[in-house]
């Protein structure tokens, strides 16, 4: 019975597509041109550098393939590529990641203490239900392996998870290391809210847990127990899963993303004092965010990248491909409209935003990712204007959004893509990691 | 008629009907059009071998199949979510479009992507079995086997309950 729905599919969308004049397209293949020709440059070079012994290689990437014989070659599909690193973090000194040799393969957990020159192969976590295992650190020698860290369980409007104190974790279980991988348990969930976050470890969405009755709580790295912060937000509606969608350090502030409970625009809520208080400041020139069958796009949020420090960086959705930037120097307490950016795609920002260690903003957009690492981010400082940044070395196919790691590692960003990790000490110039 | 007019012909004949299978590829219209649109500016950059193909249409339609995975390489962790079901797609992505067909298009999203392309270039694009063999690469048993696998998992997306299939709380617009 699929025929008559893609019938109407055919129609409806051919009637909605809007087609540019084609000078539009002729302009368009000048870029590529200029593109395959830095492309051509780049592999000439390392082709020289490989012959003289210096080897480097260079991926051609997806853009350049498929345009030559009398029929194209479709390129490769999106799940080639073995083995994979799938996850990476970094707590304290040590990198963590899950590597997976093959598509059938059991999921296997490394770790390294000298940056990815040599790996230690740990423990999984007992029968892990997490086919897709992802670690996350907590602390400096703690780090969590759930189902997907970086997007933690989403549950429908009218199912709220569990209460505190039931048995939360039956279905998606939270495992905790704190000796670097020897030993996993299971977090247990603590009913006693707690008064502050511990200096250096990370808040945890609640949702993670799937406990309900809070936005925001905290694994005590000293037990291993999860516990509600005693005061949560105020002043800001927050919906399980959002107060992980932010890109801070452990050693960062707490920086909370949701909409004001009145207007649905866009806020963000901030605790100088490791969450006993917190000051929200609604972006009253926001775009309201639309509730569709109670739902809310994630694009309407307003997405935080901070470092360690009072400084940070939102984005808040103005259209389809259209930001506004907003810059703050006092945690959050004053906020100053940046430089609005066009051309980007909600699934790039969303995936690549961070603090650079020279203070500078960087953001992807939808100009579209070359074999040279360029023409793919913007970055500016402050309330500066966004222009294209190159990010040297930069894996062209990430699958985890860029991690900003606190201030022990000497490397302090961190990404890994189809082709393994890789790190930066200042997240413009970026060296790959060797798989184990 | 030198090669921009070839293009720029094959522009205007063929542009609403690759961005229609895309659209089933990317899951996004705005994005289907752009990703059309490179596949376009790919082909006029370096027309030589475009001209020399028999038919004009298959010829864009893998560049722009290729365009489409890059795409969706570069959003591999979200398509990971969507697959899973965790993060659907609002309606908004869609504008013009009916709920029925975004919920289409959200539960085509939801297959992994060797089954999505052959279930797009199937039904969508109209291609035999074996032109759609022949598009992929891949042989005809493995069509056939991607397209039953496909046809019973959007059965059984499409049939969950509402129209427009909203299960998550969270969308992305």
């Amino acid at each position: 019975m699929l025929e008559p729905q893609f019938e109407r599919l055919r129609s409806e969308v051919g009637d909605a597509v809007r087609q540019p004049d084609f000078v539009t397209v002729r302009r368009r293949a000048g870029r590529v041109r200029r593109r395959r020709a830095v492309a051509a440059g780049a592999a000439f070079l390392a082709t020289v550098l490989t012959a003289t012994g210096l080897g480097y290689a260079v991926d051609r990437g997806p853009h350049e393939r498929g345009v030559a014989g009398p029929v194209p070659a479709v390129s490769g599909v999106p799940d080639d590529g073995w083995p994979r690193m799938t996850s990476v973090t970094n707590a304290g000194t040590d990198l963590y990641g899950v590597l997976q040799r093959c598509t059938t393969c059991a999921l296997q957990l490394y770790v390294s203490s000298d940056g990815g020159a040599s790996w230690q192969r740990r423990t999984v976590p007992p029968d892990p239900e997490a086919p897709l295992g992802a670690l996350f650190a907590l602390a400096p020698h703690m780090v969590a392996w759930h189902e997907d860290g970086n997007a933690p369980v989403y549950r429908p409007l009218n199912s709220a998870g569990p209460a505190v104190g039931q048995n939360p974790l039956a279905a998606d279980p939270l495992w905790i290391t704190r000796d670097g991988g020897q030993t996993w348990r299971r977090a247990v969930v603590d009913t006693q809210p707690v008064t502050a976050v511990p200096e250096g470890t990370k808040p945890v969405d609640c949702a993670l847990l799937h406990v309900s009755t809070c936005a925001v709580g905290v694994i005590d790295p000293a037990t291993g127990r999860f516990a509600p912060l005693a005061s949560q937000p105020t002043g800001i509606t927050v919906r399980p899963g959002w107060a992980s969608l932010v890109n801070v350090p452990l050693d960062g502030r707490l920086w909370v993303p949701g909409l004001d409970p009145v207007t649905n625009k866009p806020a963000v809520a901030t605790s100088s004092d490791a969450g006993r208080t917190w000051h929200t400041h609604v972006f009253t020139d926001g775009v309201a965010a639309v509730v569709d069958h109670g739902a809310v796009g994630v694009a309407y949020l307003p997405q935080v990248a901070a470092g360690s420090g009072e400084t940070a960086y939102v984005l808040t959705y103005r259209a389809d491909h259209v930001v506004d930037a907003h810059y703050t120097t006092d945690g959050g307490m004053t906020w100053r409209a940046g430089d609005t950016i066009r051309g980007v795609w909600w699934y790039e920002y969303i995936s690549l935003g961070f603090v650079a260690a020279d203070g500078s903003h960087i953001v992807a957009t939808g100009t579209g990712i070359n074999a040279t690492g360029t023409g793919f981010v913007v970055a500016a400082r402050g309330t500066g204007r966004y222009t294209p940044a190159t990010l040297s070395g930069y894996p062209v196919q990430p699958t985890q959004k860029v991690q900003v790691i606190s201030g022990q590692a000497a490397e302090r960003y961190l990404v890994t893509s189809l082709t393994g990790p890789y790190l930066s000490k200042d997240g413009r110039t970026w060296r790959r990691v060797l798989l184990p | 008629m030198d090669a921009e007019d070839s293009v720029r012909l094959a522009y205007e004949a063929y542009y609403r009907r690759l961005v229609t299978q895309v659209s089933g590829l990317v899951g996004d219209l705005a994005e289907a059009e752009d990703a059309v649109h490179e596949a376009f500016a790919r082909v006029l950059a370096s027309p030589r071998s475009f001209l020399r193909a028999d038919d004009a249409e298959r010829w864009l339609r893998v560049v722009a199949l290729n365009v489409a995975r890059s795409r969706y390489r570069r959003r591999w962790l979200f398509d990971r979510l969507v697959r899973s079901g965790r993060v659907e797609i609002a309606p908004a992505a869609v504008p013009g479009i009916s709920g029925d067909r975004v919920a289409l298009l959200a539960a085509l999203r939801r297959l992994a992507p060797p089954t999505r392309e052959a279930v797009v270039l199937h039904h969508l694009a109209d291609l035999s079995v074996a032109e759609v063999a022949a598009t992929l690469e891949v042989p005809v048993g493995t069509v056939k086997a991607r397209l039953a696998r496909g046809r019973a998992a959007l059965a059984r997306f499409l049939s969950d309950d509402e129209p427009v299939a909203l299960p998550e709380e969270v969308h992305h617009a």
